[in-house]
């Protein structure tokens, strides 16, 4: 028999074990099939609506936030962000394109990157950790601005083998559970997971407004986050391999409209 | 104008019929950690609880609530009156850190 869930053990204890008989039952079914799909089609009605609420979708709290620090200067003589670049939607055409190659430092960046780029360089200011609510509320912000784009599929030829990398690690099978990305997000994506539908892993939402989280977060938390629901070692935020994921996870969901701040379960 | 030092959204009409229902939307960023849950770090997250909003209409109070630890983080309240009399608004909310929001909307009413 297995083991009874002990009632202390968190939720993610719980989907991952979950995770392992559903896949070990699912046996050769498979439900994906045709164009990609926003998480958003895999959300119930409700969900669907929060999402679209321009009041109370939570996500909405952050851009708020996000616009005032985005006008605000960061210390006194230290232009802030719009004095620069103006309103945020002057960088709408860039978010789709993210994460991108910088040819200058031969490395991937995303928009996490690119602002704390900015803080150090062009405001000489400590940047914003990754996951603090300044760097998630800019992140936001600047995503929400590019809402409705698609997910542009364009990808600079010396990225490739980061492209081939990211694809590498989507199809890897990792942790104490075996599973890949694709495991669940390709060919199980659509199936029921208890109460929960399978998404395909699309990321034009993020960052997201997660109800399990209770909180906003980014890309890379969701990898991390995924990573250790099937029992794999996490990588940091910003690490190359969640930088070469997130490029491929672009290619594969190009054409997707952005829809930040997008609330999931 | 009150002091915001929570962040918050909040819908209202500035103007009303009278007689006519309106609604007042609030949505609020809060953790409401109820301090039962385990970082990390393996510490236990400290407690950090709303613990009351309180709406009132000229000089009456039309909303009154304690709020408990199983509301969810960011709570979303929303809720209708009927427009009587031009008047404030008046929003308070607390928590249990001696954080305060106190927010006075102007409600005008026409015939």
């Amino acid at each position: 028999m297995f083991p009874r869930t002990h009632p202390r053990r968190s939720l993610k204890w719980r989907l991952t074990l979950c995770l392992a008989l559903c896949l070990a039952l699912g046996g050769g079914l498979s439900l994906s099939a045709g164009a990609a799909q926003s998480g958003l089609a895999y959300l119930g009605e409700e969900l669907k609506a929060l999402q679209a609420d321009p009041f109370a979708n939570p996500g909405l709290l952050w851009v708020d936030r996000g616009t005032a620090l985005w006008q605000a200067d960061p210390a006194p003589g230290v232009p802030a962000c719009a004095s620069c670049h103006g309103a945020p939607e002057s960088l709408r055409a860039l978010i789709p394109t993210l994460p991108r190659w910088n040819p200058a430092t031969q490395r991937l960046e995303n928009l996490e990157g690119l602002i704390r780029q900015c803080q150090s360089e062009r405001q000489h200011q400590p940047p914003a950790p990754y996951e603090s609510e300044a760097l998630l509320a800019l992140t936001t912000r600047l995503a929400q601005g590019a809402r409705g784009l698609p997910l542009s599929d364009a990808i600079a030829p010396e990225a490739a083998p980061a492209l081939a990398r990211g694809e590498a690690f989507f199809r890897e099978r990792r942790g104490q559970l075996g599973l890949s990305c694709a495991d669940c997000h390709e060919r199980y994506a659509g199936a029921r997971l208890r109460g929960d539908r399978v998404s395909e892993g699309m990321i034009n939402g993020f960052p997201i407004y997660r109800l399990t989280w209770q909180t906003l977060g980014s890309r890379h938390r969701m990898f991390r986050w995924c990573n250790e629901a099937v029992r794999a070692e996490p990588y940091p935020f910003g690490a190359e391999p969640y930088l070469e994921l997130e490029l491929f996870l672009r290619h594969r969901g190009a054409g997707l409209p952005l829809e930040t701040p997008a609330v999931r379960r | 104008m009150g002091t915001l030092s929570l962040p918050v959204r909040l819908a209202l009409p500035e103007e009303a019929q009278a007689g006519r229902v309106v609604s007042l939307r609030l949505l609020l960023q809060h953790p409401m950690e109820t301090g039962y849950r385990i970082g990390e770090d393996g510490a236990r997250i400290p407690r950090h609880l709303l613990t009351a909003l309180r709406v009132s209409y000229g000089d009456r109070v039309i909303a009154d609530l304690t709020l408990r630890p199983a509301i969810a983080a960011n709570p979303y309240f929303a809720l209708s009156f009927i427009a009587d009399q031009t008047g404030p608004i008046t929003l308070e909310v607390e928590d249990d850190r001696g954080r305060k929001l106190t927010e006075t909307r102007m409600l005008t009413v026409v015939p």
